[in-house]
C-alpha cells in the first residue's frame, strides 16, 4: 500500500503517478476507507484534471451531485488497462495483492 | 468468466419533494415510491388507498396514492457496446440488438431521453431531452470493452429533480471490464432513496459435471451405496449480482429470451407506464428504514423498493 501511495505521490506527473493514483483510491474504497478514497481520486484529478475514472469514482462515493460528462476525457488511460472482470473476489483478492506489497 | 447478456432497466421508485437536490439526497422531507402491482393478467388498475398496507419500520404510515396508466418517462438508457456483448456471447448479440432498438422505439415526444455508451471510459450520446433520439442502435458502437458499472454511476447523475416517473435502463451482460466502481459500489447507491432496478436479460446458461454419492432407495428407505458417480447438471441462470440489484430496488427481472425482444420490450414499457405512486411522512430514525408494501388483491404481486437509507 505504502508503495502505491509513493508512486501516487510522485512529482513526475506522469500517466503511471495518475494510474498509481485511481489505484489508491480503489484499494482505500475495497476496504471501505471512504475518505482515503476522495484523498486519492482527488489526487488523480490534481495530476489528470480531465480524468474520467476519478470523476466517476468520486460521483459513486457521494452521489447528490450530478455528474459532468463535459469534463471528462474518453480516453482516459486508465480504461486502457488489461481487462479485468470486477467481481467481489477479484476486489479481495487485488486489495490483498496491493496490501501484501512491501517498500523496498 | 461468462456472463448473461441483459439488460438492467433501473427505475427511479422514490424521488423526494421539490426543493431538493437529485434523487439519492437521505434527509428525507417525504418518501415517494413508485410502486407496481400486477397478477397474472398484467398490470392491476383501480387502487385506492385503502387497498395498500405500507410499514415502514415496521409502522404502519398514513399514505397519499396517485395512479398514472400511461405516465412520461423519464429515461436514461444505459448500453455497453454491442461489440463487448459479441465479444463475450456472439449469440447474444443479435437479441440485444433488436432489443435496444426496440426500446428506442418506445420513446414518445412526451418522454425525456438520455442515453449514455457504457464504453471504457463510458460517454454520454443524449442529454435529456424530450422525444426520440436522432440516432439508431448503431450509436452503440465502441468497442470490445464496457464498463458498466461506471456508466451506472455516471447515469444516475443526469437526472433530475423532475418527479416524472423515471428509469434507467440498462443494457448488459453483467461483465464490467474496467470501471473503478465494483458491483458493491453501486449496489451501495440502491440503499439511497433512488432508482429501482429491473434486470432484462438472457440467462446464462451453466453446465458442470460433479462427483456424488450413488444411492439405492427402497420404498420409503434410501441407502448410501458407497459408490461415487459422475452427474450432469445444466441450467440457466440470471447474473445473480444483477438481480439483487433488482430486487432490493422493487424493479423486475424480464428474460429476453422469452420471446421476441420488440415484444419483451414493448410489455417492459407498459410496466413502466403503469404505476402507483405512494407517499408518506418519513417516520424519525437514522439508518435503514425497511419498508413493506402490501395490497388487498388476491393474486396480486407488489413491485416497490425494499427500504432507503437515511444517514
Amino acid at each position: 500500500m505504502r508503495e502505491l501511495e509513493n508512486l501516487a505521490e510522485g512529482s513526475d506527473d506522469s500517466p503511471f503517478t495518475y494510474l498509481a493514483a485511481v489505484s489508491r483510491a480503489e484499494a482505500a474504497r475495497a476496504m471501505r476507507d471512504r475518505p482515503g478514497a476522495v484523498t486519492w481520486y482527488l489526487r488523480a484529478l490534481e495530476i489528470y484534471p480531465r480524468s474520467a475514472a476519478a470523476a466517476i469514482g468520486l460521483a459513486g462515493l457521494d452521489p447528490d451531485g450530478p455528474m459532468a460528462f463535459e469534463n471528462v476525457d474518453t480516453r482516459d488511460l486508465y480504461y486502457a488497462y488489461p481487462c479485468t472482470i470486477l467481481t467481489a473476489e477479484i476486489h479481495k483478492a487485488l486489495s490483498n495483492r496491493v496490501q501484501g506489497a512491501s517498500p523496498k | 468468466m461468462k456472463l448473461a447478456t441483459g439488460v438492467v432497466v433501473l427505475t427511479a421508485v422514490a424521488a423526494l419533494t421539490a426543493g431538493q437536490q437529485p434523487q439519492f439526497r437521505t434527509s428525507v422531507a417525504r418518501v415517494r415510491l413508485d410502486v407496481r402491482v400486477a397478477d397474472a393478467n398484467g398490470p392491476v388498475r383501480g387502487l385506492t388507498r385503502d387497498d395498500f398496507v405500507v410499514e415502514d419500520n415496521s409502522f404502519r404510515q398514513a399514505i397519499n396514492i396517485e395512479e398514472a396508466a400511461d405516465a412520461p418517462l423519464d429515461l436514461v438508457l444505459v448500453a455497453q457496446p454491442i461489440e463487448s456483448v459479441s465479444y463475450i456471447s456472439p449469440e447474444q448479440s443479435t437479441r440485444v440488438t433488436a432489443g435496444l432498438s426496440a426500446f428506442l422505439q418506445q420513446i414518445t415526444d412526451r418522454d425525456r431521453l438520455a442515453a449514455l455508451l457504457a464504453g471504457a471510459p463510458p460517454s454520454r450520446l443524449r442529454a435529456f431531452e424530450y422525444g426520440p433520439p436522432p440516432f439508431d442502435v448503431r450509436a452503440f458502437s465502441g468497442g470490445i470493452y464496457a464498463a458498466p458499472f461506471d456508466a451506472i454511476v455516471a447515469a444516475l447523475g443526469q437526472f433530475d429533480r423532475s418527479e416524472r416517473a423515471r428509469a434507467l435502463v440498462v443494457f448488459t451482460n453483467g461483465a464490467d471490464f474496467r470501471s473503478t466502481t465494483s458491483f458493491e459500489g453501486v449496489a451501495e447507491l440502491t440503499r439511497r432513496l433512488g432508482p429501482a432496478f429491473v434486470l432484462v436479460g438472457t440467462p446464462v446458461t451453466i453446465r458442470e459435471t460433479a462427483r456424488v454419492k450413488s444411492a439405492t432407495r427402497s420404498g420409503s428407505v434410501t441407502r448410501d451405496s458407497g459408490l461415487m458417480a459422475e452427474a450432469g447438471i445444466s441450467g440457466e441462470v440470471f447474473p445473480a449480482t444483477l438481480k439483487i440489484l433488482a430486487d432490493r430496488t422493487g424493479g423486475i427481472t424480464v428474460n429476453l429470451a422469452d420471446g421476441e425482444p420488440g415484444q419483451i420490450i414493448a410489455d417492459m414499457f407498459i410496466w413502466l407506464r403503469t404505476r402507483y405512486t405512494i407517499t408518506y411522512e418519513p417516520p424519525a430514525g437514522k439508518g435503514w428504514h425497511k419498508v413493506k408494501i402490501t395490497v388487498n388483491r388476491k393474486g396480486a404481486t407488489v413491485r416497490a423498493r425494499e427500504g432507503y437509507f437515511v444517514d
